[in-house]
């Protein structure tokens, strides 16, 4: 992700105007997080995601002359690709079958702050940089437990991993310990349990 | 309000993780919440990050700024041609852990046309050729519109239908130019590398 502050943002959209190629490269740096953080918590799927974030890039470029606070170009983005997806769910006609949350969300119940997007972007970045410190043994069994889509039960855990299902519980307290002490090490403050 | 929305998302998500578990093991895993709110604030972390595929966010951010270059690149006119800009391409998205991609998979890529946008579809027919279907949206309308491609020093024509779909049964791999012409005026141009 560019590390651009925001009081850069007014000469990163200045070098975007005059087609500097570099400028644009950060400033998509800068806007990826964001756009596909939307697109997650609307529920969209990897390759939707990455179809609306072609169009909000292509958004972007027509309409950069137009964007009059540069330093909340973060925001603005967030709000177009909030606005894209409700269009596109709209024109589907399939509200009905979304959750009430991200209906609302898509409508604008709740305030767009990029800086959760980088929040939350950081925050998994770290955790799963963490995760790779474990031993592989441990680490397949967190994947088991909280990152197989399946979800797949103690039993189907114990047999593939070849360990017995009353070691899965005290095991994986063990883990997550483990995790937790790494993460502290790595930077993974309190402050960031707050929300 | 934001703060309570976001710990109910919380709660149902560990409640749902909760759930996956016999109940020793839930009432053991609820004192220990309890006792230490950090490890449950990791477990909601992990269930959340379920959601992405773990090894999966730099291949997506890679992929972004090759299509994102891929824009800026068309979009910005130097010449002031009107040039469609190629804003999805399946190929570009890198695949799940573990899977590889078929030789024989579709391949899907949406071009934006000044207002307007196309859905093309390639099938590989043979190693060396794909049948090319595309599909016009939101157009103007679809009355005598003319689709070149050019390929190889070949030149092949085709139009759409009233509901703007056409076809080009097979066309050969390489890098091809696509041109669109309403009633003889030219429209749009863009390229694609087959």
């Amino acid at each position: 992700m560019a590390d651009v502050k925001k009081s850069d943002f007014d000469e990163l959209l200045a070098g975007c105007r005059q087609g500097d190629r570099a400028a644009w490269s950060d400033l998509i740096d800068t806007i990826t997080p964001v756009v596909f953080s939307v697109c997650k918590r609307a529920k969209l799927s990897r390759d939707e995601s990455f179809d609306i974030f072609g169009q909000i890039c292509l958004d972007l470029v027509r309409s950069i002359s137009e964007i009059k606070s540069p330093s909340r170009i973060c925001a603005y983005v967030a709000t177009i690709t909030r606005r894209k997806i409700y269009r596109i769910y709209r024109r589907m006609q399939i509200f009905e079958r979304i959750s009430a949350d991200v209906v609302d969300y898509l409508h604008g119940g709740e305030a767009d702050n990029p800086e959760n997007s980088y929040h939350d972007i950081e925050r998994y970045g770290i955790l799963k940089e963490a995760i790779e410190y474990l031993p592989e043994r441990d680490q397949r069994l967190i994947k088991a437990l909280f990152l197989d889509p399946k979800e797949p039960s103690y039993r189907e855990i114990s047999k593939k991993l070849g360990m017995p299902v009353s070691s899965i519980g005290p095991t994986r307290m063990r883990i997550l310990k483990e995790l937790q002490s790494v993460l502290r090490r790595k930077g993974y403050r309190r402050q960031y349990f707050r929300k | 309000m934001v703060r309570n929305r976001g710990r109910k998302k919380k709660d149902r998500l560990l409640d749902s993780f909760l759930k996956r578990v016999d109940s020793n093991d839930r009432a053991e895993l609820l004192k220990q919440f309890k006792s230490d709110s950090e490890v449950r604030c990791i477990v909601t972390d992990l269930l959340e990050l379920g959601d992405y595929d773990l090894s999966g966010w730099e291949n997506v951010i890679s992929a972004a700024r090759e299509l994102a270059a891929g824009i800026i690149d068309s979009a910005i006119p130097e010449n002031g041609e009107a040039r469609g800009v190629i804003t999805y391409d399946s190929k570009l998205l890198p695949m799940p852990e573990g899977v590889r991609r078929a030789s024989v998979d579709s391949r899907r890529i949406k071009v934006q046309v000044g207002d307007g946008r196309i859905a093309i579809s390639l099938y590989p027919v043979t190693p060396k050729s794909y049948r090319l279907m595309g599909q016009l949206n939101d157009f103007e309308d679809y009355v005598e519109i003319l689709i070149i491609l050019r390929i190889s020093g070949k030149k092949l024509e085709t139009t759409c239908n009233e509901w703007g779909l056409f076809e080009f049964p097979r066309v050969p791999c390489g890098k091809c130019e696509i041109i669109l012409k309403q009633k003889r005026e030219f429209i749009s141009t863009f390229e694609l590398t087959l």
